[in-house]
């Protein structure tokens, strides 16, 4: 006599394995979507980031700075020898920091931090040499992209007798 | 009559599973460790670590550079200088300042070619020589800063 069908056995065992095959085909998607998505809003942010500390350094480093004026909570101002001067601001509400004559948007989903300064002298003033350090700190977060600071964080050394910060 | 053997199909159901099960999986490890290798590459040399990295080159250059050479002509493979309390180092309060707002865990002045420090696995975290691996040296400049910093990021820098 033909026996037709499959046994319960070999129904359960085949379910069994192709389900496994699926759940796993599955997590490959969701990885790959999600990694590609979180990839694209770091690089975004990365490079924002970078151009923006391109840019305030290449000032700080060149231009002989002489002043450093406090023109509001969100805003500094930088005086250079040549007569010309560069504000550095921070927008928090249209997510915007702007230096010079270069604005930098953000993505809506970042938060920006109000920008915080700091500054530490060395124990004794020297000459012709850096003997003191201003911080500038804006942080930047992205709430998907954890333990991650896209944010400017400016290190100038000066020599106290030759740059003079203005509150 | 002949029989008919029903239980062959079972068989070839279980291997065609198995094999595909096999290629899926390794798809998915392979996928994992590119992505781990990807994010830790936006963990070197960042923009922001470049720029503290010229700032302690920029204090280093000023304060003793000469020095550290001679000390490093006398056949060490590297000096540590996180503690700035290398007496090759002037003004040592700014180094301490420096360290502090640049959040450097670890920095070291070695020669170009790290190869002599690759295998100090007692003395150095694994992540940070997995930097050093990462690094291209050549025998152009010969002295580079080496930073790890406290977010975890890493950047090197050629005198």
């Amino acid at each position: 006599m033909k026996k037709n069908g499959f046994t319960l056995v070999e129904l359960i065992t085949t379910f069994a394995l192709i389900s496994a095959i699926v759940i796993v085909l599955v997590q490959l998607v969701l990885n790959v979507k999600n990694t590609y998505e979180k990839l694209g809003v770091k690089t975004e942010l990365l490079q924002t980031q970078g151009t923006l500390l391109d840019k305030v350094y290449t000032s700080l480093l060149t231009k002989n700075v002489q002043i450093i004026s406090y023109c509001g909570e969100n805003c500094l101002e930088f005086y250079y020898q040549n007569g010309t001067s560069e504000r550095l601001t921070v927008d928090r509400e249209n997510k915007i920091i702007s230096f010079g004559k270069h604005t930098a948007s953000f993505l809506d989903l970042v938060k920006i931090s109000s920008l915080e300064t700091s500054i530490s002298y060395a124990q004794k003033e020297l000459v012709n040499k850096e003997d003191a350090i201003f911080e500038i700190h804006i942080p930047v977060t992205v709430s998907t992209i954890h333990d991650q600071d896209f944010g400017i964080h400016v290190i100038f050394q000066y020599n106290q007798n030759m740059v003079s910060i203005v509150k | 009559m002949k029989k008919k053997q029903k239980g062959f199909v079972l068989v070839e159901t279980l291997v065609v599973s198995l094999l595909v099960l096999t290629v899926l999986i390794f798809l998915f490890l392979q996928l994992n460790t590119i992505n781990l290798n990807y994010q830790k590459s936006f963990r070197y040399n960042t923009v922001e670590g470049l720029y503290s990295a010229n700032n302690m080159k920029v204090y280093i250059l000023k304060n003793g550079y000469e020095n550290l050479v001679k000390e490093m002509n006398e056949k060490k493979s590297y000096i540590d200088i996180t503690n700035c309390q290398n007496s090759s180092l002037n003004n040592t309060s700014q180094c301490s300042n420096l360290i502090k707002a640049l959040q450097i865990k670890k920095i070291l002045f070695t020669t170009d070619n790290v190869e002599s420090l690759l295998t100090q696995n007692e003395v150095f975290e694994q992540k940070f020589l997995d930097f050093m691996k990462y690094m291209k040296t050549n025998q152009e400049n010969k002295y580079r800063l080496i930073i790890a910093f406290e977010n975890d990021t890493y950047a090197t820098i050629k005198f």
